[in-house]
C-alpha cells in the first residue's frame, strides 16, 4: 500500500535497540527510492551487540538506516539534538550534537571498536540529559 | 518565492520510526548534489504532492511535512523553483555549507517541520 509496505517502519519503541536493528535487516539495496545500500548483516550483528551493551543505561536512541548502508542514532534530549552516524564497515561513528537554544553544534569522530569511545558516548548522553532537566 | 510559502517534503517510511521523523529526511545526500527536493506549496496541495510522488514517480512516502521559505532563509539555505522534473518541483540548496552545518541545518528544518506537524499522512 502506498509504496510503504516493504519498509521497516513498525512502531518499535526507541528503547528496544536490538529489535529495531533487526528490523533493518529487511532493507535491500536500492531501498531509498532506487538509491541506498542495505546495511550488512554482519555490521548489524556487531552494532546490535555493542550498542545494547554500552547504551543500556543511556537515553534510548531513535534508529534509522542511512542511504550509505550505515545506521544513524538520534536523540531528543531537552533542547539538544545529538546524533551518531555509524559506518558499519569502518566502525567509525560521527557524533554531531546541536544545541537548539545556543545554536551551537559540536562534532567528534568515534572509533566504535574502542570501549572507551562507547563510554564517552554514554557519558555525553547522560550529561546532556542532566543539563536538560 | 513567497517567504511564507510551504515547501512540502516527502518522508520516506524508513525515516519515520516510533512516531518520530529523522533529521535525515531534511538532509540532501550525495546523489542530490546538495539540493533537497521539495514541492512548492503555492502550486500544489500536500495530498496531491504525495499522490504525485507515489503514483507518478513511483517512490515511497509515508506522508508529507513542510518547512517555509523563511525557515530556509534562517539557515542560510536557498529555496528555488526547479520545474524541470515537473512544474511544482523546487529545491532547497545546501551548497556552500560544511558537512557539520548541513547536519545542523537539517536538524533545524526537521524541528520546524515536526512542530508544524504532518501536512498529509502519515499513512500505513
Amino acid at each position: 500500500m502506498y509504496g510503504t509496505r516493504e519498509y521497516p517502519t513498525s512502531g518499535t519503541p526507541p528503547s528496544d535497540i536490538p529489535a529495531r536493528l533487526d528490523e533493518l535487516r529487511a532493507l535491500q539495496d536500492g531501498w531509498y527510492d532506487g538509491y541506498g545500500s542495505a546495511p550488512s548483516s554482519q555490521g548489524l550483528d556487531w552494532l546490535r551487540q555493542h550498542a545494547a551493551h554500552n547504551l543500556g543505561d543511556s537515553p534510548a536512541p531513535y534508529i534509522y538506516p542511512t542511504p550509505e548502508g550505515g545506521v544513524q542514532f538520534e536523540w531528543d534530549i531537552g533542547s539538544f539534538r545529538p546524533s551518531v552516524e555509524i559506518d558499519l564497515e569502518t566502525r567509525v561513528g560521527e557524533w554531531h550534537c546541536l544545541g537548539l537554544d545556543a545554536d551551537e553544534a559540536h562534532e567528534r569522530e568515534l572509533q566504535l571498536e574502542r570501549p572507551q569511545d562507547w563510554q564517552w558516548l554514554a557519558e555525553q548522553l547522560l550529561l546532556l540529559q542532566g543539563r536538560a532537566t | 518565492m513567497n517567504r511564507d510559502a510551504l515547501l512540502f517534503r516527502q518522508i520516506h517510511p524508513s525515516f519515520f520510526v516510533g512516531g518520530r521523523v529523522s533529521s535525515q529526511a531534511f538532509k540532501p545526500f550525495p546523489k542530490d548534489d546538495n539540493r533537497l527536493s521539495v514541492y512548492d506549496g503555492d502550486q500544489i496541495t500536500a495530498e496531491d504532492a504525495w499522490r504525485h510522488y507515489i503514483y507518478a514517480l513511483k517512490n515511497a512516502s509515508t506522508g508529507v511535512m513542510a518547512v517555509t521559505v523563511a525557515e530556509c532563509h534562517d539557515q542560510d539555505l536557498r529555496p528555488e523553483h526547479d520545474p524541470d522534473p515537473f512544474p511544482e518541483h523546487a529545491v532547497i540548496d545546501f551548497s556552500g555549507l560544511s558537512k557539520r552545518d548541513i547536519k545542523s541545518a537539517a536538524k533545524k528544518l526537521a524541528e520546524c517541520a515536526n512542530k508544524r506537524g504532518w501536512q498529509y499522512g502519515p499513512v500505513d
